[in-house]
């Protein structure tokens, strides 16, 4: 690797997807919240929202705790703490990158 | 002067309040003041304001959590949250004793030299100011603005104040029956998914 590119900072691939980026930034901002939070806030397709929730549940950024309400699968899904160190560095290297 | 650009949480924090519930409420306890100093059914805005708050809880969990999603906000907020029912509440039984302080001075007749709606009403005026700056909804600085302009126009002009009441009560509650309708619409029922499909 050379030396410039050194100088550029590391930016997550993982939280770096525009689909991951909304659910990471909406989580981020509550404690957790069900699928139809998610849907309503980064306004993704049921389709969309859940095959992205995969990828952070299997990158370890996300938990997804299913539950029954009224007979009625629920899922709730939060950051991990792996999840939020990663967001955490993930808006540090983009203000870097950035320049603020 | 800007606006202090809202932090994502705040943004989302506020949608919680777009379903107009609490206007409706707040819109339903003027006119149930008003409709008390006319029929003089004591106690009907205490009836009212207890099963006006039943109702904004549990429509709150039938259709705004249904429509915008179940969310548990963070432990900040929360917090926050809790302070701003303790200091409603505190409001509340300062308003329901300053009610009673009113009813029985200048000699115990309940007549006074002012028109005897207007301790209430002044305390509606705070109690919207209070919210509007707590939770925040600037919308309820409007709400406050309007019963003091009415309650100022019936004093002006000799009104009783009940018109103030009533005609505050009907508009605040059109504009959040007008939310309601509104956020239903921005937020349909989602429809029914098999999750268990979904992870597969």
């Amino acid at each position: 690797m050379s030396k410039a590119e050194n100088i550029l900072p590391d930016i997550d691939k993982t939280v770096h997807e525009l689909a991951r980026l909304k659910i990471m930034a909406t989580l981020d901002s509550v404690a957790e919240g069900d699928m139809t939070f998610l849907m309503n806030f980064t306004g993704l397709s049921w389709g969309n929202l859940s095959v992205q929730v995969s990828k952070l549940k299997d990158a370890g950024f996300v938990a997804v705790e299913k539950s029954f309400v009224d007979n009625k699968p629920q899922s709730r899904v939060s950051l991990t703490k792996e999840g939020k160190t990663a967001y955490a560095s993930y808006k540090t290297a983009m203000g870097d990158l950035l320049g603020f | 002067m800007l606006q202090k650009e809202k932090t994502l949480e705040e943004k989302i924090y506020l949608t919680w309040y777009e379903d107009g519930l609490i206007d409706i409420f707040t819109g339903v306890m003027l006119l149930a003041i008003g409709v008390q100093m006319i029929v003089g059914l004591s106690y009907l805005m205490a009836i009212v304001g207890f099963l006006g708050l039943v109702w904004v809880k549990q429509t709150k969990q039938t259709v705004t959590d249904v429509r915008l999603g179940k969310i548990t906000f963070s432990a900040e907020r929360l917090k926050a949250i809790s302070k701003l029912k303790r200091i409603l509440v505190a409001f509340m039984f300062s308003a329901i004793a300053v009610g009673i302080i009113v009813r029985f001075m200048h000699d115990g007749t309940g007549a006074t030299p002012y028109p005897r709606a207007l301790p209430i009403g002044i305390i509606m005026i705070v109690g919207m100011g209070l919210m509007a700056r707590m939770i925040p909804l600037p919308r309820f600085s409007v709400y406050s603005l309007l019963l003091a302009g009415l309650m100022a126009v019936d004093v002006l002009l000799g009104y009783p104040l009940v018109y103030a009441f009533l005609v505050a009560g009907g508009i605040i509650v059109f504009m959040g029956t007008g939310d309601y309708s509104r956020f239903k619409d921005t937020y349909p029922i989602p429809q029914e998914r098999d999750e268990e499909q979904d992870d597969e």
